[in-house]
Protein backbone atom coordinates (compact mmCIF):
# COMPACT_ATOMS: atom_id res chain seq x y z
CA UNK A 1 0.00 0.00 0.00
CA UNK A 2 1.10 3.56 -0.89
CA UNK A 3 1.09 6.46 1.17
CA UNK A 4 0.99 9.88 0.53
CA UNK A 5 3.17 12.45 3.06
CA UNK A 6 3.58 15.81 1.81
CA UNK A 7 6.50 17.65 3.59
CA UNK A 8 6.22 21.00 2.27
CA UNK A 9 3.85 22.97 0.17
CA UNK A 10 2.83 26.77 -0.58
CA UNK A 11 0.39 28.20 -2.49
CA UNK A 12 -0.77 28.44 -5.46
CA UNK A 13 -0.41 24.47 -4.88
CA UNK A 14 -2.11 22.23 -2.90
CA UNK A 15 -2.42 18.60 -2.87
CA UNK A 16 -6.16 17.93 -2.65
CA UNK A 17 -5.64 14.58 -0.80
CA UNK A 18 -4.31 11.13 -1.74
CA UNK A 19 -7.10 8.86 -2.26
CA UNK A 20 -6.36 5.12 -1.51
CA UNK A 21 -6.96 3.20 -4.46
CA UNK A 22 -8.14 -0.56 -5.29
CA UNK A 23 -5.15 -2.21 -5.72
CA UNK A 24 -3.40 -0.09 -3.32
CA UNK A 25 -1.89 2.90 -5.30
CA UNK A 26 -2.18 6.15 -4.08
CA UNK A 27 -3.96 8.90 -6.14
CA UNK A 28 -2.92 12.54 -5.68
CA UNK A 29 -5.04 15.46 -6.85
CA UNK A 30 -2.70 18.55 -7.69
CA UNK A 31 -4.67 21.76 -7.49
CA UNK A 32 -3.38 25.17 -7.71
CA UNK A 33 -6.01 27.32 -6.31
CA UNK A 34 -4.74 30.65 -8.30
CA UNK A 35 -6.51 28.25 -11.48
CA UNK A 36 -2.63 28.97 -13.08
CA UNK A 37 0.43 30.56 -13.47
CA UNK A 38 1.23 34.03 -13.54
CA UNK A 39 4.03 36.11 -15.47
CA UNK A 40 7.40 35.71 -13.33
CA UNK A 41 6.04 32.70 -10.95
CA UNK A 42 8.27 30.14 -10.41
CA UNK A 43 6.32 27.02 -9.84
CA UNK A 44 8.55 23.73 -8.26
CA UNK A 45 7.21 20.71 -7.84
CA UNK A 46 9.50 17.31 -6.09
CA UNK A 47 7.76 13.85 -5.54
CA UNK A 48 9.88 11.09 -4.48
CA UNK A 49 8.38 7.96 -4.52
CA UNK A 50 9.99 4.82 -2.18
CA UNK A 51 10.81 1.42 -3.37
CA UNK A 52 7.65 -0.32 -4.64
CA UNK A 53 5.74 2.49 -4.29
CA UNK A 54 2.99 3.33 -6.67
CA UNK A 55 0.85 6.72 -7.78
CA UNK A 56 -0.74 8.38 -10.14
CA UNK A 57 -0.78 12.66 -9.85
CA UNK A 58 -2.79 14.44 -11.68
CA UNK A 59 -4.27 17.89 -11.75
CA UNK A 60 -7.51 18.40 -11.02
CA UNK A 61 -7.43 20.82 -14.29
CA UNK A 62 -5.99 22.41 -17.03
CA UNK A 63 -3.13 24.71 -16.07
CA UNK A 64 -3.92 28.12 -17.39
CA UNK A 65 -0.61 30.30 -18.72
CA UNK A 66 -1.71 33.72 -18.04
CA UNK A 67 -0.85 36.91 -19.72
CA UNK A 68 2.15 38.57 -18.00
CA UNK A 69 3.12 41.97 -17.21
CA UNK A 70 5.47 43.38 -20.01
CA UNK A 71 8.28 43.93 -17.59
CA UNK A 72 7.66 39.92 -15.63
CA UNK A 73 10.06 37.46 -16.42
CA UNK A 74 9.39 34.09 -17.56
CA UNK A 75 6.82 31.85 -15.53
CA UNK A 76 8.95 29.09 -14.42
CA UNK A 77 7.38 25.31 -13.74
CA UNK A 78 9.28 22.65 -12.91
CA UNK A 79 8.63 19.17 -11.72
CA UNK A 80 11.09 16.56 -10.88
CA UNK A 81 10.08 12.76 -10.03
CA UNK A 82 12.52 10.77 -8.17
CA UNK A 83 11.32 7.18 -8.71
CA UNK A 84 12.92 4.22 -6.47
CA UNK A 85 13.23 0.93 -7.20
CA UNK A 86 10.20 -0.84 -8.50
CA UNK A 87 8.24 2.20 -8.15
CA UNK A 88 5.33 2.91 -10.25
CA UNK A 89 4.30 6.63 -11.34
CA UNK A 90 1.51 7.66 -13.66
CA UNK A 91 1.60 11.66 -14.29
CA UNK A 92 -1.06 12.31 -16.05
CA UNK A 93 -1.48 16.21 -15.78
CA UNK A 94 -4.30 18.07 -17.88
CA UNK A 95 -3.66 20.31 -20.59
CA UNK A 96 -1.40 23.88 -20.53
CA UNK A 97 -3.37 26.68 -21.59
CA UNK A 98 -1.24 29.77 -22.57
CA UNK A 99 -3.26 32.48 -22.90
CA UNK A 100 -2.48 35.75 -25.51
CA UNK A 101 0.95 37.05 -24.44
CA UNK A 102 2.01 34.40 -22.43
CA UNK A 103 5.91 33.17 -21.76
CA UNK A 104 6.50 29.81 -19.86
CA UNK A 105 9.59 27.33 -19.46
CA UNK A 106 8.43 23.84 -17.84
CA UNK A 107 11.09 21.63 -17.29
CA UNK A 108 9.92 17.98 -15.95
CA UNK A 109 12.41 15.71 -14.86
CA UNK A 110 12.16 11.70 -14.22
CA UNK A 111 14.76 9.44 -12.19
CA UNK A 112 14.24 6.01 -12.58
CA UNK A 113 16.02 3.50 -10.11
CA UNK A 114 16.35 0.28 -11.77
CA UNK A 115 12.68 -1.70 -12.27
CA UNK A 116 10.92 1.57 -11.87
CA UNK A 117 7.90 2.40 -14.35
CA UNK A 118 7.14 5.56 -15.71
CA UNK A 119 3.92 6.32 -17.62
CA UNK A 120 3.10 10.06 -18.29
CA UNK A 121 1.70 12.67 -20.17
CA UNK A 122 1.54 16.15 -21.77
CA UNK A 123 -0.67 18.15 -24.07
CA UNK A 124 -0.08 21.56 -25.36
CA UNK A 125 -2.95 23.39 -26.15
CA UNK A 126 -2.80 26.46 -28.48
CA UNK A 127 -4.62 28.89 -26.60
CA UNK A 128 -8.40 29.73 -25.45
CA UNK A 129 -9.46 28.04 -28.80
CA UNK A 130 -12.79 28.39 -27.61
CA UNK A 131 -12.54 32.18 -27.63
CA UNK A 132 -10.64 32.30 -30.97
CA UNK A 133 -7.59 32.90 -29.41
CA UNK A 134 -4.98 30.79 -31.24
CA UNK A 135 -1.18 31.03 -30.62
CA UNK A 136 -0.91 34.17 -29.81
CA UNK A 137 0.98 33.17 -26.95
CA UNK A 138 4.45 34.64 -26.78
CA UNK A 139 6.84 31.51 -26.13
CA UNK A 140 6.23 28.08 -24.76
CA UNK A 141 9.38 26.16 -24.05
CA UNK A 142 9.02 22.43 -22.79
CA UNK A 143 11.79 19.92 -21.23
CA UNK A 144 11.80 16.69 -20.81
CA UNK A 145 14.38 15.12 -19.33
CA UNK A 146 14.10 11.21 -18.23
CA UNK A 147 17.80 9.13 -16.75
CA UNK A 148 17.29 5.28 -15.88
CA UNK A 149 20.07 4.22 -13.17
CA UNK A 150 21.77 7.56 -13.96
CA UNK A 151 21.74 7.58 -17.37
CA UNK A 152 19.99 10.58 -19.22
CA UNK A 153 17.80 8.60 -22.28
CA UNK A 154 15.99 11.44 -23.14
CA UNK A 155 16.15 14.84 -23.15
CA UNK A 156 13.18 16.84 -25.71
CA UNK A 157 13.13 20.01 -25.71
CA UNK A 158 10.43 22.13 -27.77
CA UNK A 159 9.77 25.58 -28.66
CA UNK A 160 6.52 26.95 -29.63
CA UNK A 161 7.13 30.52 -30.44
CA UNK A 162 4.54 31.88 -32.77
CA UNK A 163 5.86 35.16 -33.75
CA UNK A 164 9.30 33.99 -34.56
CA UNK A 165 8.23 29.92 -36.02
CA UNK A 166 5.33 30.46 -37.69
CA UNK A 167 3.08 27.69 -36.17
CA UNK A 168 1.65 26.64 -39.12
CA UNK A 169 4.78 25.65 -41.19
CA UNK A 170 4.93 22.10 -42.28
CA UNK A 171 7.75 20.83 -39.39
CA UNK A 172 6.04 22.85 -36.72
CA UNK A 173 2.74 22.12 -36.26
CA UNK A 174 1.10 22.29 -39.72
CA UNK A 175 -2.85 22.83 -39.46
CA UNK A 176 -2.94 20.74 -36.20
CA UNK A 177 -3.19 22.57 -32.92
CA UNK A 178 -2.39 20.43 -30.23
CA UNK A 179 0.76 18.49 -29.45
CA UNK A 180 0.55 15.11 -27.10
CA UNK A 181 3.36 13.46 -26.23
CA UNK A 182 2.93 10.17 -24.34
CA UNK A 183 5.97 8.04 -22.80
CA UNK A 184 6.36 4.49 -21.43
CA UNK A 185 9.50 3.09 -19.44
CA UNK A 186 9.96 0.44 -17.53
CA UNK A 187 14.06 0.50 -16.04
CA UNK A 188 15.72 -2.54 -17.19
CA UNK A 189 12.93 -3.26 -20.21
CA UNK A 190 15.19 -5.52 -22.67
CA UNK A 191 15.36 -4.52 -26.33
CA UNK A 192 12.76 -7.17 -27.05
CA UNK A 193 10.66 -6.06 -25.02
CA UNK A 194 10.90 -1.97 -25.85
CA UNK A 195 10.19 -3.30 -29.41
CA UNK A 196 7.09 -5.01 -28.50
CA UNK A 197 5.78 -1.89 -26.80
CA UNK A 198 6.84 -0.13 -29.82
CA UNK A 199 4.53 -2.14 -32.06
CA UNK A 200 1.73 -2.27 -30.07
CA UNK A 201 2.06 1.60 -29.32
CA UNK A 202 2.54 2.26 -33.34
CA UNK A 203 -0.55 0.04 -33.94
CA UNK A 204 -2.93 2.10 -31.76
CA UNK A 205 -1.21 5.67 -33.24
CA UNK A 206 -2.02 4.10 -36.73
CA UNK A 207 -5.55 2.92 -35.69
CA UNK A 208 -6.42 6.09 -33.99
CA UNK A 209 -5.35 8.14 -37.49
CA UNK A 210 -7.40 5.85 -39.53
CA UNK A 211 -10.61 6.74 -37.73
CA UNK A 212 -10.38 10.28 -38.37
CA UNK A 213 -8.12 10.98 -40.98
CA UNK A 214 -4.07 11.98 -41.09
CA UNK A 215 -5.50 16.03 -41.80
CA UNK A 216 -7.45 15.21 -37.94
CA UNK A 217 -4.65 14.05 -36.47
CA UNK A 218 -1.21 12.69 -36.68
CA UNK A 219 0.16 9.87 -34.75
CA UNK A 220 4.06 8.87 -34.35
CA UNK A 221 6.24 6.52 -32.30
CA UNK A 222 9.41 5.69 -31.25
CA UNK A 223 11.96 3.75 -29.21
CA UNK A 224 14.05 5.78 -27.02
CA UNK A 225 17.76 5.09 -26.64
CA UNK A 226 16.80 1.98 -23.90
CA UNK A 227 14.07 1.44 -21.73
CA UNK A 228 10.79 2.56 -22.79
CA UNK A 229 8.78 4.30 -26.10
CA UNK A 230 7.74 7.80 -26.85
CA UNK A 231 4.60 8.50 -28.53
CA UNK A 232 3.71 11.86 -30.49
CA UNK A 233 0.50 13.01 -31.59
CA UNK A 234 -0.65 16.46 -33.67
CA UNK A 235 -4.29 17.09 -33.14
CA UNK A 236 -6.78 19.79 -34.85
CA UNK A 237 -9.28 19.07 -32.21
CA UNK A 238 -8.71 18.58 -28.49
CA UNK A 239 -12.38 16.74 -28.53
CA UNK A 240 -10.38 13.59 -29.08
CA UNK A 241 -7.68 13.70 -26.79
CA UNK A 242 -8.84 12.17 -23.60
CA UNK A 243 -9.78 8.88 -25.49
CA UNK A 244 -6.58 9.04 -26.96
CA UNK A 245 -4.53 9.45 -24.40
CA UNK A 246 -6.09 6.75 -22.33
CA UNK A 247 -6.09 4.29 -25.51
CA UNK A 248 -2.40 4.90 -25.56
CA UNK A 249 -1.98 4.55 -21.70
CA UNK A 250 -4.32 1.33 -21.46
CA UNK A 251 -2.50 -0.34 -23.86
CA UNK A 252 1.35 0.33 -22.51
CA UNK A 253 -0.02 -0.20 -18.97
CA UNK A 254 -1.10 -3.74 -19.81
CA UNK A 255 2.48 -4.28 -21.98
CA UNK A 256 4.18 -3.05 -18.84
CA UNK A 257 2.97 -3.82 -16.40
CA UNK A 258 -0.02 -6.94 -17.16
CA UNK A 259 -3.08 -4.42 -15.87
CA UNK A 260 -5.32 -1.94 -17.33
CA UNK A 261 -5.47 1.72 -16.71
CA UNK A 262 -7.45 2.64 -13.94
CA UNK A 263 -9.14 6.12 -14.83
CA UNK A 264 -8.23 8.65 -11.83
CA UNK A 265 -11.62 9.86 -10.17
CA UNK A 266 -12.66 13.33 -12.21
CA UNK A 267 -14.61 14.28 -14.71
CA UNK A 268 -13.33 13.57 -18.44
CA UNK B 1 63.49 35.23 -46.16
CA UNK B 2 61.68 33.15 -48.42
CA UNK B 3 57.96 32.59 -48.31
CA UNK B 4 56.89 29.29 -47.69
CA UNK B 5 55.32 27.42 -50.65
CA UNK B 6 51.55 26.55 -50.30
CA UNK B 7 52.72 23.09 -50.05
CA UNK B 8 54.49 23.91 -46.68
CA UNK B 9 51.84 26.00 -45.02
CA UNK B 10 49.84 23.53 -42.42
CA UNK B 11 46.86 26.28 -42.83
CA UNK B 12 46.30 25.62 -46.57
CA UNK B 13 47.05 21.43 -46.13
CA UNK B 14 44.27 22.12 -43.43
CA UNK B 15 41.56 23.73 -46.03
CA UNK B 16 42.28 20.76 -48.35
CA UNK B 17 41.65 18.32 -45.70
CA UNK B 18 38.55 20.42 -44.72
CA UNK B 19 37.03 20.14 -48.06
CA UNK B 20 37.84 16.68 -48.63
CA UNK B 21 35.99 15.76 -45.18
CA UNK B 22 33.00 17.86 -46.05
CA UNK B 23 32.41 16.62 -49.37
CA UNK B 24 29.19 14.52 -50.14
CA UNK B 25 31.58 11.99 -51.74
CA UNK B 26 33.28 10.69 -48.74
CA UNK B 27 32.13 7.26 -48.76
CA UNK B 28 30.33 7.31 -45.00
CA UNK B 29 26.77 6.97 -46.48
CA UNK B 30 25.23 10.22 -46.05
CA UNK B 31 23.51 11.20 -49.23
CA UNK B 32 21.27 7.43 -47.95
CA UNK B 33 19.66 9.48 -45.31
CA UNK B 34 17.21 12.00 -45.38
CA UNK B 35 16.67 12.77 -41.47
CA UNK B 36 12.65 12.73 -41.56
CA UNK B 37 12.89 15.00 -44.98
CA UNK B 38 11.62 12.09 -46.79
CA UNK B 39 8.22 12.03 -44.77
CA UNK B 40 7.85 15.37 -44.32
CA UNK B 41 7.52 15.25 -48.27
CA UNK B 42 5.75 11.92 -49.12
CA UNK B 43 3.03 12.45 -46.42
CA UNK B 44 3.48 15.72 -44.48
CA UNK B 45 3.01 18.40 -47.19
CA UNK B 46 6.26 19.75 -47.71
CA UNK B 47 7.05 21.29 -50.99
CA UNK B 48 9.83 23.51 -52.77
CA UNK B 49 8.31 26.96 -51.47
CA UNK B 50 8.52 26.12 -48.45
CA UNK B 51 11.97 24.93 -48.05
CA UNK B 52 14.20 28.59 -47.80
CA UNK B 53 12.30 29.11 -44.35
CA UNK B 54 12.00 25.02 -43.57
CA UNK B 55 16.17 25.32 -43.59
CA UNK B 56 16.15 28.78 -41.71
CA UNK B 57 14.35 27.30 -39.00
CA UNK B 58 16.22 23.70 -39.22
CA UNK B 59 19.19 25.94 -38.91
CA UNK B 60 17.99 27.66 -35.79
CA UNK B 61 16.91 24.25 -34.06
CA UNK B 62 18.91 21.12 -35.22
CA UNK B 63 21.47 22.71 -37.08
CA UNK B 64 22.68 25.29 -34.00
CA UNK B 65 22.43 21.84 -31.55
CA UNK B 66 24.87 20.13 -34.17
CA UNK B 67 26.46 22.94 -33.79
CA UNK B 68 27.20 22.91 -30.38
CA UNK B 69 28.08 19.40 -30.32
CA UNK B 70 30.71 19.59 -33.21
CA UNK B 71 32.24 22.47 -31.31
CA UNK B 72 32.62 20.71 -28.08
CA UNK B 73 33.87 17.43 -29.45
CA UNK B 74 36.62 19.66 -31.25
CA UNK B 75 39.02 19.86 -28.25
CA UNK B 76 37.97 16.52 -26.97
CA UNK B 77 41.02 14.46 -25.56
CA UNK B 78 39.87 11.86 -22.93
CA UNK B 79 37.56 8.54 -24.01
CA UNK B 80 35.26 9.71 -20.52
CA UNK B 81 34.76 13.14 -22.30
CA UNK B 82 33.74 11.67 -25.83
CA UNK B 83 31.83 9.25 -24.12
CA UNK B 84 29.90 11.73 -21.89
CA UNK B 85 29.13 14.37 -24.96
CA UNK B 86 28.07 11.72 -27.02
CA UNK B 87 25.33 9.70 -24.70
CA UNK B 88 24.14 13.71 -24.02
CA UNK B 89 23.47 13.89 -27.71
CA UNK B 90 21.95 10.49 -28.15
CA UNK B 91 19.43 11.66 -25.11
CA UNK B 92 18.49 14.29 -27.48
CA UNK B 93 17.62 12.83 -30.52
CA UNK B 94 14.50 11.20 -29.71
CA UNK B 95 13.27 9.99 -32.99
CA UNK B 96 15.52 6.10 -33.35
CA UNK B 97 16.06 6.63 -36.82
CA UNK B 98 17.75 10.13 -37.03
CA UNK B 99 19.67 8.78 -33.88
CA UNK B 100 20.25 5.70 -35.39
CA UNK B 101 21.60 7.43 -38.67
CA UNK B 102 22.77 10.25 -36.84
CA UNK B 103 25.27 7.29 -35.02
CA UNK B 104 26.43 5.53 -38.14
CA UNK B 105 27.77 8.31 -40.17
CA UNK B 106 29.81 9.46 -37.30
CA UNK B 107 31.43 5.98 -36.74
CA UNK B 108 31.80 5.01 -40.58
CA UNK B 109 33.37 9.02 -40.73
CA UNK B 110 35.62 8.41 -37.34
CA UNK B 111 37.04 5.32 -38.75
CA UNK B 112 37.68 6.49 -42.07
CA UNK B 113 39.23 9.68 -40.70
CA UNK B 114 41.49 7.58 -38.91
CA UNK B 115 42.72 5.36 -41.78
CA UNK B 116 43.70 8.32 -43.68
CA UNK B 117 45.40 10.32 -41.22
CA UNK B 118 46.46 7.59 -38.82
CA UNK B 119 45.97 10.24 -35.73
CA UNK B 120 45.71 7.58 -32.60
CA UNK B 121 43.50 10.89 -31.11
CA UNK B 122 40.91 8.78 -33.03
CA UNK B 123 40.86 6.07 -31.85
CA UNK B 124 38.27 6.76 -29.73
CA UNK B 125 35.50 3.98 -28.30
CA UNK B 126 31.68 3.61 -28.16
CA UNK B 127 29.19 5.64 -29.96
CA UNK B 128 30.12 8.53 -32.07
CA UNK B 129 27.87 10.75 -33.24
CA UNK B 130 28.26 12.38 -36.97
CA UNK B 131 28.77 16.05 -35.50
CA UNK B 132 30.78 14.92 -32.81
CA UNK B 133 33.29 13.17 -35.07
CA UNK B 134 33.40 16.08 -37.56
CA UNK B 135 34.40 18.51 -35.14
CA UNK B 136 36.94 15.75 -33.35
CA UNK B 137 38.39 15.71 -36.55
CA UNK B 138 39.06 18.87 -37.36
CA UNK B 139 40.09 19.70 -34.24
CA UNK B 140 42.93 17.14 -34.71
CA UNK B 141 43.50 18.45 -38.33
CA UNK B 142 44.56 21.98 -37.25
CA UNK B 143 40.97 23.19 -38.81
CA UNK B 144 39.60 26.04 -36.56
CA UNK B 145 36.63 25.14 -34.11
CA UNK B 146 33.95 27.75 -35.64
CA UNK B 147 34.93 26.58 -39.24
CA UNK B 148 34.75 23.42 -38.20
CA UNK B 149 30.89 23.74 -37.08
CA UNK B 150 30.28 26.01 -40.45
CA UNK B 151 31.42 22.98 -42.54
CA UNK B 152 29.58 20.14 -41.07
CA UNK B 153 26.57 22.11 -41.13
CA UNK B 154 26.88 23.16 -44.92
CA UNK B 155 28.07 19.32 -45.46
CA UNK B 156 24.62 18.47 -43.70
CA UNK B 157 22.54 21.14 -45.82
CA UNK B 158 24.13 20.21 -48.98
CA UNK B 159 22.87 16.38 -48.31
CA UNK B 160 19.78 17.25 -47.26
CA UNK B 161 18.70 19.60 -50.37
CA UNK B 162 20.60 16.90 -52.30
CA UNK B 163 17.35 14.55 -51.16
CA UNK B 164 14.84 17.16 -51.51
CA UNK B 165 16.16 16.60 -55.19
CA UNK B 166 15.75 13.05 -55.24
CA UNK B 167 12.01 13.74 -53.77
CA UNK B 168 10.88 16.93 -55.30
CA UNK B 169 11.05 19.08 -58.46
CA UNK B 170 14.05 20.87 -57.46
CA UNK B 171 16.72 21.71 -60.47
CA UNK B 172 20.28 22.12 -60.00
CA UNK B 173 20.67 25.32 -60.42
CA UNK B 174 17.56 26.24 -57.72
CA UNK B 175 19.10 23.92 -55.29
CA UNK B 176 22.44 25.36 -55.51
CA UNK B 177 20.91 28.88 -55.25
CA UNK B 178 18.81 27.76 -51.81
CA UNK B 179 22.56 26.15 -50.66
CA UNK B 180 24.17 29.69 -51.39
CA UNK B 181 21.44 32.11 -49.34
CA UNK B 182 21.72 29.78 -46.60
CA UNK B 183 25.69 30.21 -45.77
CA UNK B 184 25.16 33.93 -44.35
CA UNK B 185 22.51 32.11 -41.96
CA UNK B 186 24.99 29.28 -41.36
CA UNK B 187 27.95 31.46 -40.20
CA UNK B 188 25.51 33.32 -37.76
CA UNK B 189 23.87 30.27 -36.25
CA UNK B 190 27.70 29.13 -35.36
CA UNK B 191 28.75 32.23 -34.48
CA UNK B 192 25.58 32.01 -31.44
CA UNK B 193 25.90 28.53 -31.41
CA UNK B 194 29.67 29.30 -29.97
CA UNK B 195 28.72 30.65 -27.06
CA UNK B 196 25.54 28.55 -26.16
CA UNK B 197 25.13 25.58 -24.14
CA UNK B 198 23.65 22.50 -25.44
CA UNK B 199 20.32 23.47 -23.00
CA UNK B 200 20.03 26.41 -24.62
CA UNK B 201 19.22 24.93 -27.42
CA UNK B 202 15.14 24.25 -28.25
CA UNK B 203 13.75 22.37 -31.33
CA UNK B 204 11.43 24.68 -33.22
CA UNK B 205 10.55 21.44 -35.55
CA UNK B 206 8.52 18.96 -33.58
CA UNK B 207 6.64 17.57 -36.56
CA UNK B 208 9.92 16.79 -38.37
CA UNK B 209 11.06 14.40 -35.45
CA UNK B 210 7.52 13.21 -36.31
CA UNK B 211 8.06 12.46 -39.64
CA UNK B 212 11.02 10.85 -38.68
CA UNK B 213 9.60 8.55 -36.64
CA UNK B 214 7.10 7.54 -39.04
CA UNK B 215 9.66 7.13 -41.85
CA UNK B 216 10.35 3.15 -41.26
CA UNK B 217 6.50 2.60 -42.13
CA UNK B 218 6.57 4.66 -45.38
CA UNK B 219 5.31 1.97 -48.49
CA UNK B 220 7.82 3.36 -50.28
CA UNK B 221 11.85 4.53 -48.99
CA UNK B 222 14.19 5.69 -50.79
CA UNK B 223 16.45 6.91 -47.79
CA UNK B 224 17.48 4.96 -44.53
CA UNK B 225 16.59 7.81 -42.00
Amino acid sequence: MTECRILQQYPPWKVVRGFERQDGDSLVHLGNVSGGIFGGDRLRLQARLEQGAHAMITTSGATRIYRPRTSAPEAALECGFSLGRDAVLEYLPDALIPYAGARLQQRTVFDLEDGAILLCWDVIAPGRAAAGELFRYERMKLATEISVCGTQILNDRLLFEPTRFRPSAPAALDNYRYMVTFIAIRAGAESTEVRRLERQLAASGEEMQCQSGISEELWATTELPAHGVLVRGALRSSLRIPSRLQSLWNAARQEICGQTAALPRKTY
Amino acid sequence: MTNPSPADDTNELARLQLLHLADSALPVGAMSHSFGLETMIAAQGLQVADLPAFFSVWLAGTGALEAVFCMRAWNIEDAESWSVLNSDLTARRPARESREASLSLGRRFLRLAHSLTGDERLAMPGPAHFAAAFGLVCGTSGIGRAGSAAAFLHQSLYGAISACQRLLSLGQSAAAALLWDLKPRILEVVAEAAHLAPDDIWNPQPLLEVASMRHPRLSTRLFIS
